[in-house]
């Protein structure tokens, strides 16, 4: 199974992202961003298992503004 | 007691908002900022009533949904962050201090302008006198979606319909509709709606919307600080709803209005609004007989739009002692001026203040057969 770390700077933004998957299908998690190193300071990832793609499509579809896409 | 102050503030809540805010002291923590089971819960929790939020009055952006702690903030968030110098606003006669004030203060310190459009019983005429008072320099028009007084509601959608011509914002105060009249962003032309959660919308004390019709933000802000976000960044974030809600927000609150605004869905507002308006109707009909007794608004003309609020005075007893003699009868109402000095010079009414009586889906018959005797027995 593919898995893809999405990363948000509003937990708003993440929970919006998370019902949008969830509705579709999609297995994921929310957690809190660490990613100090990279100056993005705060802030909240969802881990999407399944059809990263779909999902992270769907995500850019409905506009909601994102920080940074790592697949793992 | 037979409490008569909704329009105020909204009692008894439902059982199910106060179970919901003892259930939110015991079990929800911090929003939005922690990465700990109760966190993500309580984060949850605040997002479900976001939605419902953006739902209940149709906008179509559930980041457009900021929570303040009360209405009078929301509308010196929407004012103070359209504003810059030189600028100017229109308001209607009806409003309440709540957007009077603000624009005064910043007027007397020769910030910004503003002019008074009257509200007519002609949809038409009214219209026309907020267009007539559009200038170059215009930001927003604010318009009470009712009178905190008197009821009356202005035509809000033609004249939000009007700023959208002129490609100005549109600023409803909901103060006195939300919960009671069907609200619709988007074919109401509003941009930006204000309102409290304590009043019609039946959720606890604290609580404030400030709802836009899309997550492009159009206010700056008037406090900074923490919100969870890009929190390395000395600037505040550019995005709704963080940028406007700095600091940990009343999470009691919000999770009591969630609770509340469940309860409004199931009732229906049409329902809640037939039921207290048969009872405004039914006070009408019986204390408008009285020649004692000055009631300011006809509530059985059909073509006179008006929320379930109606005021009168007793000859020329000074409202404050008519409240206090219907207080000893167990009646609680609210008399004085109402925070809204504008309504009251519309009506003529400054030298006595307005008993006003404001029932809400808790309210029954008999409270108002109650109500009707102990008006006749100050009247006589």
């Amino acid at each position: 199974m593919k898995r893809v770390k999405i990363r948000f700077s509003s937990v708003t933004h993440a929970l919006s992202a998370k019902e949008i998957i969830s509705k579709n299908g999609g297995r994921v998690t929310m957690g809190k961003n660490t990613n100090y190193g990279k100056n993005e300071g705060c802030g909240y990832y969802l881990i999407i298992i399944g059809d990263v793609e779909k999902y992270t499509n769907l995500i850019k579809f409905n506009k909601i503004k994102v920080v940074g896409i790592d697949y793992l | 007691m037979i409490y008569l102050d909704n329009s105020a503030t909204s009692f008894p809540k439902p059982k199910c908002v106060i179970d919901a805010v003892n259930e939110a002291m015991l079990k929800y923590g911090n929003y939005g900022r922690g990465s700990y089971e109760m966190a993500l819960k309580t984060t949850e929790k605040i997002y479900e009533c976001r939605k419902k939020v953006a739902e209940f009055f149709n906008s179509p952006s559930t980041d457009g949904v900021v929570f303040t702690s009360n209405c009078t903030m929301s509308i010196n968030m929407a004012i103070k962050g359209l504003i810059e110098k030189g600028c100017h606003f229109i308001i209607s006669d009806l409003e309440h201090n709540a957007v009077v004030r603000p624009l005064e203060t910043l007027k007397q310190k020769g910030i910004c302008d503003y002019s008074i459009a009257n509200v007519e019983p002609c949809v038409y005429k009214t219209v026309q006198n907020f267009e007539r008072e559009i200038k170059n320099n215009t930001v927003a028009i604010i318009c009470t979606g009712a009178s905190n007084v008197f009821g009356i509601i202005p035509p809000y959608s033609l004249i939000g319909d009007l700023a959208h011509r002129y490609r100005i914002k549109f600023i409803l105060d909901a103060a006195q509709i939300a919960g009671v009249r069907k609200i619709n962003m988007i074919n109401d032309n509003i941009d930006i709606l204000c309102c409290a959660g304590h009043k019609g919308l039946y959720g606890p004390t604290g609580i404030g919307l400030l709802v836009f019709n899309d997550d492009v933000v159009v206010l700056n802000t008037i406090i900074e600080g923490g919100t969870g976000s890009i929190s390395s960044s000395y600037l505040q974030p550019d995005f709704l709803p963080d940028k406007l809600e700095s600091g940990t927000p009343n999470i009691v609150g919000i999770i009591g209005l969630s609770s509340a605004i469940d309860f409004i869905n199931k009732i229906g507002v049409d329902n809640i609004f037939k039921h207290e308006k048969t009872l405004i109707k039914y006070l009408y009909k019986n204390i408008s007989k009285n020649r004692n007794i000055n009631v300011y608004t006809n509530h059985l003309d059909v073509n006179k739009p008006l929320v379930p609020i109606l005021s009168l005075n007793i000859k020329d007893y000074d409202s404050n002692k008519v409240s206090e003699l219907l207080g000893d009868d167990g009646i609680c109402v609210r008399a004085g001026y109402h925070c809204a000095p504008l309504a009251h010079k519309k009506f003529k009414t400054e030298n006595l203040g307005v008993i006003r009586i404001s029932p809400s889906i808790f309210t029954k018959k008999n409270q108002i057969d109650f109500t009707i005797n102990s008006l006749f027995k100050i009247a006589k």
